[in-house]
């Protein structure tokens, strides 16, 4: 009793610092991604399994359903719902001061049904494509006048979709998807203009993103311990719908344009030296700067998105007698990264490089495990661009497998 | 373990999720001006104008009364007195008491000369400055000449004028029969606003009686009084003027129409700031200096013969000062110009024929405004200078 009063003020305690520690934060998201036209910074959903060690499109789990390569849903018997919920921190500096914010994410809520048991899946599911999220301030002097410049831009765009998955042979495996790609973007200017009578001009302007594309997906074991997979989401047709708030009527016209997302092309590799240690690799790689296309023109100031990352893990035992530290799995990881928008002050390509870790953790009532991943990056360097930021991540990832839609007969 | 890492990254998102606020300190813009447009400052030129004459309006209620001639202008003034007592009353004397307010005009010394005249008959109170009667009252049969006065001229200056004690005595002996009193100019370059009933100095009738060796005043308020403007079409300089001028006039009430073409502003401008500038021409003469420098200016949508029928859309006035030989609008007017009508304009929800300018006071006092007009110099000519957000969306 006294053990478990102390425990319960000591978590008291380690409540509290942690709010006193985050309460210096702000929401709000990373603040690269500002080019006329963009759509903000290229979010790369992964399960916490994932994130941890940098790798999924070759990974395959049965009880977690992969947020990046629906065909190795064919590993799972029961229908299985996963989602992901994490939060992140972002210290960022520009040439003038620091900053701190916050916000909380999710990669991804997905339902798997087997309507074969690990032979045909179907899936639907949800994934944050961009998000962005910026505020600045700008003082200029035009016609005369000294004018003091906010804007404040924010908004995303997301992914709904759903798969069917075969696997015609033993360990290969093959997808085909439909993908809405949808979201908005928003952003307000306030123009306070110097000349003693409190002038200003405000105005929102807004983007509404509708497309339609396919995911073609495929997993592979041609070799034992050798995986690979391979994700590729042809160029998303759709349009984009402009309008603004404004004292100008003709501005405030909606306007639909065509649109074009960049194809987007994944690549995995695993290898497992043995039952306990595997090691992988992530591509993905996404050409903004030639697939990326409003009105059939460039949009310009966009570059190729690349994202590599490698990673090892180690399982646990599955024995079901071994004490429970045994069972965790361990994974460590790293990951390079190019992103879609530069810094067109200099036209300087903003990096991302990062650290990954993170562990899994069995819960055997449920036949079921809960992953968490943990990250630090750095994005950016003020020696060529405009911000840098380090970038501190924490997420969960939890699947709940039920005997749904399965024949227990069969 | 699993309940320690759960609820500590569940803290974490709430506590993000709690607090919405982005970052107040903002980033720096680098290299990003002009994401949404540039500022553009544009000048349109008046296209063409027009002067129209007023019709003549009640005069009752303004805080002055006017008495003068100038270049064909003429300003005489009525006045009647309450007398309620209806017995003969034998008075020693009677003074009416005025005070100044201002004087203007070449002949303006130390005093003007005026004849005082007895209103006979009846008149229609609505219709003093209005009906026909008033453009040549001394003509008219319903004045009977009593004698000249004087008044002063230097501002805040009383004048005292005595009245014939008879006509005191009829009015309190038959109060039907007190139509009041004209006064009307004697001298010509000359103008005098005297403060009438509706001011803080109103005119006063004293009169004087005794009681044994004592002598007795009372005072009598006015119980009406007004102007009658007039102007000689045939002889008169004041209100004329030249092709590349244009005239706002009060007492005779001139207004100005002038014209604008804003099709050369972009249509995806958000207009922030509005000015109609006019030029001064300062040789003209006809200036009163307490009724020189305030103007209202309205957008008409649609003119008729019969200036009633005059559609102004929106209907709310924007004021216009004088400064420095320039008249333009007044301070934060412009904003409320360029949203309201400009801005209205160019979104196609304000059809716009004219800009309709006249002195914020056009029936208290006689005064005349010259501008240069459309034909003038391109550089002095009305002007309206937009100031408007070229946006990019």
């Amino acid at each position: 009793m006294h053990k478990t009063r102390i425990n319960r003020l000591k978590l008291t305690k380690y409540i509290l610092s942690l709010l006193i520690l985050i309460g210096i934060g702000q929401a709000g998201e990373s603040q690269f991604g500002l080019v006329n036209n963009s759509l903000g910074n290229i979010q790369l959903p992964y399960s916490s399994s994932g994130l941890a060690s940098s790798y999924e499109v070759a990974k395959s789990d049965s009880v977690q359903l992969n947020f990046r390569n629906f065909a190795t849903w064919t590993n799972i018997s029961r229908t299985t719902f996963s989602w992901n919920l994490g939060y992140n921190g972002y210290l960022g500096k520009n040439k003038t001061e620091k900053y701190y914010f916050d916000n909380a994410n999710f990669a991804g809520v997905f339902l798997a049904i087997p309507l074969q048991p690990r032979k045909l899946i179907l899936g639907v599911g949800l994934q944050p494509f961009t998000s962005v999220e910026q505020r600045l301030e700008n003082k200029s002097k035009q016609i005369g006048e000294d004018i003091s410049e906010n804007i404040y831009i924010n908004g995303g765009i997301s992914k709904a979709n759903i798969n069917l998955v075969y696997k015609p042979i033993e360990n290969y495996s093959f997808g085909i998807g439909y993908e809405f790609t949808f979201g908005k973007l928003t952003e307000n200017v306030l123009f306070n203009i110097d000349d003693n009578l409190g002038s200003s001009v405000s105005l929102k302007s807004e983007s509404q993103v509708a497309g339609n594309g396919i995911i073609l997906s495929f997993f592979g074991t041609p070799v034992e311990n050798f995986n690979f997979g391979i994700v590729v989401r042809p160029t998303v047709l759709g349009q984009i719908t402009r309008s603004a708030e404004s004292t100008s009527d003709f501005l405030n016209k909606e306007r639909v344009l065509e649109m074009e997302i960049p194809a987007e092309y994944n690549l995995g590799l695993e290898y497992s030296f043995n039952p306990t240690y595997s090691l992988g690799m992530d591509l993905v790689w996404q050409d903004w700067k030639n697939g990326y296309k409003i009105d059939n023109k460039k949009v310009g100031n966009h570059e190729l998105f690349y994202h590599l990352g490698f990673g090892l893990e180690r399982k646990g035992s599955s024995r079901k007698f071994v004490k429970y530290i045994q069972q965790i799995d361990l994974r460590l990881g790293g990951f390079y990264n190019q992103l879609s928008t530069y810094n067109d002050l200099d036209r300087n390509k903003v990096n991302e490089v990062g650290i990954t870790a993170g562990i899994s953790l069995p819960i055997q009532r449920f036949k079921s495990k809960i992953d968490f991943a943990g990250f630090i990056s750095k994005r950016g360097n003020l020696s060529k661009n405009f911000l840098e930021e380090t970038i501190v991540g924490f997420s969960f990832s939890i699947s709940a497998n039920e005997l749904w839609f399965v024949n227990l007969v069969d | 373990m699993f309940i320690k890492i759960s609820s500590f990254i569940v803290i974490l998102m709430l506590y993000s999720c709690s607090n919405v606020e982005p970052n107040s300190a903002p980033n720096p813009l680098y290299g990003k001006e002009g994401r949404y447009g540039n500022f553009v400052q544009d000048t349109i030129y008046a296209q063409a104008d027009s002067v129209i004459r007023g019709k003549f309006l009640n005069t009752s209620l303004t805080a002055k009364l006017s008495l003068g001639e100038f270049d064909g202008l003429k300003a005489g003034f009525e006045i009647t007195y309450n007398i309620f007592k209806d017995t003969a009353l034998v008075v020693d004397s009677v003074y009416l008491k005025f005070n100044t307010a201002n004087s203007f005009g070449p002949n303006a010394n130390e005093t003007v000369t005026a004849m005082m005249y007895q209103i006979i008959d009846s008149i229609d109170t609505d219709s003093i400055n209005i009906k026909d009667i008033w453009r040549n009252p001394t003509e008219g049969a319903f004045l009977s000449e009593i004698n000249a006065v004087q008044f002063n001229l230097a501002d805040s200056a009383q004048t005292s004028v005595k009245l014939p004690n008879d006509v005191f005595e009829k009015w309190s002996e038959n109060n039907d029969k007190n139509f009041g009193l004209y006064f009307s100019p004697l001298e010509e370059d000359v103008v005098l606003e005297i403060n009438s009933r509706n001011s803080s100095f109103t005119p006063v009738l004293f009169y004087y009686t005794h009681i044994n060796d004592s002598v007795v005043i009372d005072t009598i308020f006015t119980r009406r009084d007004a102007t009658v403007f007039n102007y000689d079409d045939q002889n008169g300089q004041a209100l004329n003027f030249s092709p590349n001028q244009i005239i706002v006039s009060s007492g005779i009430g001139s207004r100005v129409l002038i014209k604008f073409d804003f099709s050369t502003v972009p249509k995806n401008a958000i207009i922030f700031s509005a000015d109609l500038v006019l030029t001064d021409d300062d040789t003209n003469p006809y200036e009163n200096p307490d009724n020189s420098t305030s103007f209202l200016l309205r957008a008409i949508e649609e003119v008729a013969a019969d200036e009633d029928d005059f559609v102004y859309n929106p209907t709310r006035t924007f004021s216009l000062r004088s400064d420095e030989g320039f008249t333009s609008i007044l301070g934060t007017h412009k904003s409320d110009f360029a949203t309201t009508v400009v801005q209205g304009i160019k979104n196609g929800v304000l059809t716009n024929k004219w800009f309709e300018l006249e002195f914020i006071n056009s029936i208290e006092s006689l005064s005349v405004k010259r501008f240069l007009g459309a034909k003038a110099d391109k550089t002095q000519s009305p002007k309206v200078i937009i100031k408007y957000l070229n946006a990019q969306n």
